[in-house]
């Protein structure tokens, strides 16, 4: 049986445990202020320039762009944006499971299925799995600036041109709130499906400089910003993660302490009690 | 002709501006351009420069660092690329 020392060392620590996570979820609910703020202003901007792009496209589609080319393709790339670190709940390993099922599913569809991570544990993830990684950037998510959106987009151009990456997918975390994140699972490049083509109606439109720079710029913009929301919806949500997990961890410390607190009063009072049955026993004896 | 139009301005930062407006005068790409309402479809990349438009009586201006801008008939966008600051 512990005894009283034993139950007393198990509560300090216990205790300092519990300081951790409450100040983790501190730091984690500071920092999900300042991301989920981000996520809400970036959201308007990626909305204005999507719906500019589906009304162009329908006008540009012959146009020989490369990021629209459609059709089957035996090679694909999955961007897996995780975070950089753990204790954050779920938020890691649901990605992971995620990657692995689309990965089983889709191995007869290609040949080749390649990774890019973003964020420490994906990279650790992968290499540990022996998948194939065509990049990785950790630590870019502690400030999802909008200059790592443009060389990640930058590499994976320059793949997509060379052929290594005719098909890519997204995989994160969106931000919906403080406590729920929903996995996404998103193509990102080419940019159409052949099915979505659409019609055209209207007018076309008048280009300045000329068609093909303005609609480059646009597509290069539109890519870039849907890259830098993405970063910022999983920095946010994994913020939220572990706000979440943290949250719970000091609250099931908590209990511990006072499940522990119970044990050693009872130990203690059980000592006392021993104590005084030895005493009165003494005193019986030398009657 | 007092037609009015939608103006937005939207930055990564967040929605600049979301107005009623009459006209619109901005960098564009071969030169300023002005828009009232009604204007023909067009897209055009913006300079760094100043925007400026009218509402009612009201002549406002931001400067803008450039972007992409879309023009439609009852609706102008204006996408800018950085945070911009108000000037008067």
């Amino acid at each position: 049986m512990a005894t009283l020392r034993d139950i007393r060392k198990r509560i300090r620590s216990v205790n300092n445990t519990q300081k951790i996570t409450k100040a983790m979820k501190m730091v984690a609910a500071a920092k999900l202020r300042r991301a989920s703020q981000a996520v809400e202003q970036a959201r308007p901007y990626l909305r204005e320039l999507e719906g500019i792009v589906h009304r162009v496209l329908p006008f540009v589609e012959e146009a020989p762009w490369p990021w629209l080319r459609d059709g089957e393709a035996s090679r694909a790339v999955v961007i897996l944006v995780t975070a950089d670190r753990g204790l954050c709940g779920a938020f890691n390993g649901n990605l992971f499971r995620k990657a692995m099922i689309w990965r089983a599913e889709n191995e007869g569809r290609y040949e080749k299925i390649e990774f890019l991570a973003v964020g420490r544990k994906g990279i650790d993830f992968l290499k540990r799995r022996d998948l194939s990684l065509l990049g990785q950037y950790p630590g870019l998510l502690a400030s999802p600036s909008r200059e790592w959106a443009k060389e990640v987009l930058d590499r994976l151009l320059e793949l997509y041109q060379g052929g290594e990456a005719p098909h890519v997918y997204l995989l994160y975390n969106e931000f919906v709130s403080a406590i729920t994140q929903r996995l996404q699972m998103k193509r990102f490049l080419p940019l159409l499906e052949s099915s979505a083509r659409t019609t055209v109606v209207g007018v076309d439109y008048l280009y300045e400089p000329d068609r093909r720079a303005v609609v480059q710029q646009l597509l290069h913009e539109y890519l870039e910003a849907q890259l830098h929301l993405v970063w910022l919806e999983s920095a946010a949500s994994e913020h939220g993660a572990r706000m979440t997990a943290m949250d719970s961890a000091t609250r099931n410390s908590g209990e511990m302490i006072s499940r522990l607190t119970l044990q050693m009063n009872r130990a203690r009072q059980a000592a006392i009690t021993r104590e005084l049955m030895d005493i009165v026993n003494g005193a019986e004896a030398l009657r | 002709m007092a037609g009015k139009f939608l103006l937005k301005i939207v930055s990564p930062q967040g929605v600049q501006v979301n107005e009623e407006v009459e006209s619109v005068t901005a960098p564009g790409a071969l030169g300023e351009f002005g828009v009232l309402v009604g204007h023909t479809p067009f897209l055009t990349t913006l300079r760094a420069g100043v925007v400026s438009y009218t509402v009612g009586a009201e002549k406002k201006s931001i400067r803008v660092p450039g972007g992409i801008a879309e023009v439609r008939a009852r609706e102008a966008i204006l996408l800018i690329t950085q945070s911009v600051k108000m000037v008067f």
